[in-house]
């Protein structure tokens, strides 16, 4: 295996090649790859059950049968508000089922401008957003919230005033990505009483 | 996981949905009455009947028995087959001939890439590997990067590793994929 240069990496000086093909977007299977997974399980449990009910029947294993319980539960059941309430919450956990079996893949993924094939989740466009907003002089802490096409940053800071910074520093950290995030900023400031101020008063952290 | 097994999640659910629906919007209509009106002999209670003889019948442990297995190596099969598996095999190089293979294992050039990859100002470490993606190698590299990093500086890095990768394979058909991830805390912040 020949080893690839990472001295012409880091300085960009390599010969100008052809580049692997893009592979595309990354997506994730959302919902349905969770819940997938779990009606495997439900699957088991019910194997488990019927498995149980026929080593009882058997004699193998200890126990009262359940399938003829629930069957004798059930003979004369009526209409009632409670059996209605019980067919709301099916409807209801039916059309949650539905709608993730029909939901999309979940894109997430925002793409590098200055290569193709390179890619960030909406969870690091946030990071950056923070790691931008905690640069600026006078903020003490910064928490961001990301879509693939708007950015939200809260900061909390000295005063009001960084907030044009804050939002500059933050769209030069984010201008490599497309889509481009729109970016909004939340300032969290000690509220100033200017008049209680000496003129000569700085603002307090 | 593979598309197939996403397939086959899709249409149990789609299925486990519908009947769910459809049992309690029966549920609610028998309560309401409007299945009486729509199915004029709709009982007022429930009888089982014909189920409680078949679970009293000789055969019913049998089958019981028989669905258990049934369903719980379907069950465990359907399991299995949501643990990522998509390893890719060894790459054949140009000028392979039959019976003179030229060959390269499918992670190699991934982590030399990777290894190249993690070279770059702002990446904190790298890793690769070559996968099979929708029916075509793909030489992945997940990347994480500081969160004060120069993104734009990154991705040339990452775009000179690839045309590297793609001489280093030889190869027009394999795709590659860069994923970063931003760390949390940055460490080259710590030096004051």
């Amino acid at each position: 295996m020949s080893q690839l240069d990472s001295t012409s990496t880091t300085t960009g000086a390599a010969g100008r090649g052809e580049r692997l093909q893009d592979a595309g977007r990354p997506t994730g299977a959302g919902r349905i790859g969770v819940l997938g997974p779990v009606l495997a399980l439900l699957l088991l449990a019910v194997a488990a059950v019927l498995a149980r009910e026929a080593l009882v029947t058997w004699g193998t294993v200890g126990g009262q049968p359940w399938v003829p319980a629930a069957v004798d539960a059930a003979d004369g059941l009526a209409p009632s508000p409670a059996l209605a309430a019980v067919g709301v919450v099916l409807v209801l956990v039916g059309l949650w089922v539905l709608a993730t079996g029909f939901a999309r893949r979940s894109r997430k993924a925002v793409a590098v401008t200055s290569a193709p094939g390179v890619h960030v989740t909406t969870r690091d466009v946030a990071r950056l957003a923070s790691g931008a907003a905690r640069s600026v002089d006078g903020v003490l802490s910064a928490s961001s919230s990301a879509s693939r096409r708007a950015v939200t940053v809260t900061v909390d800071a000295t005063s009001e005033d960084v907030r044009t910074r804050v939002e500059d520093a933050v769209r030069t950290g984010l201008r490599s990505l497309d889509p481009q995030p729109r970016v909004r900023v939340a300032v969290r400031a000690p509220a100033t009483d200017r008049s209680a101020q000496e003129p000569s008063q700085e603002v307090p952290a | 996981m593979s598309r197939k097994v996403l397939g086959l999640d899709r249409l149990v659910a789609v299925l486990l949905g519908l009947v769910l629906v459809a049992a309690g919007a029966a549920a609610v209509a028998w309560y309401a009455g409007w299945l009486a009106q729509l199915l004029p002999g709709t009982p007022e209670r429930l009888s089982t009947g014909p189920v409680a003889d078949a679970v009293a019948a000789g055969w019913f442990a049998g089958a019981c028995a028989a669905a258990a297995v049934v369903l719980a190596l379907l069950a465990l099969w359907w399991l299995i087959a949501h643990v990522p598996r998509r390893g890719a095999p060894a790459v054949s190089l140009p000028g392979s001939r039959d019976g003179d293979r030229l060959v390269l294992e499918a992670d190699a050039p991934a982590d030399a890439a990777a290894e190249a990859l993690a070279a770059a100002p702002g990446v904190r470490s790298a890793s690769g590997r070559t996968v099979v993606d929708r029916g075509r190698l793909v030489v992945e590299l997940r990347a994480v990067v500081e969160p004060s990093a120069d993104l734009e500086e990154v991705g040339r890095a990452a775009d000179e590793v690839s045309r590297q990768l793609r001489t280093v394979v030889g190869r027009g058909d394999v795709a590659g994929r860069v994923r970063l991830s931003v760390a949390r805390g940055d460490r080259t912040a710590r030096v004051r």
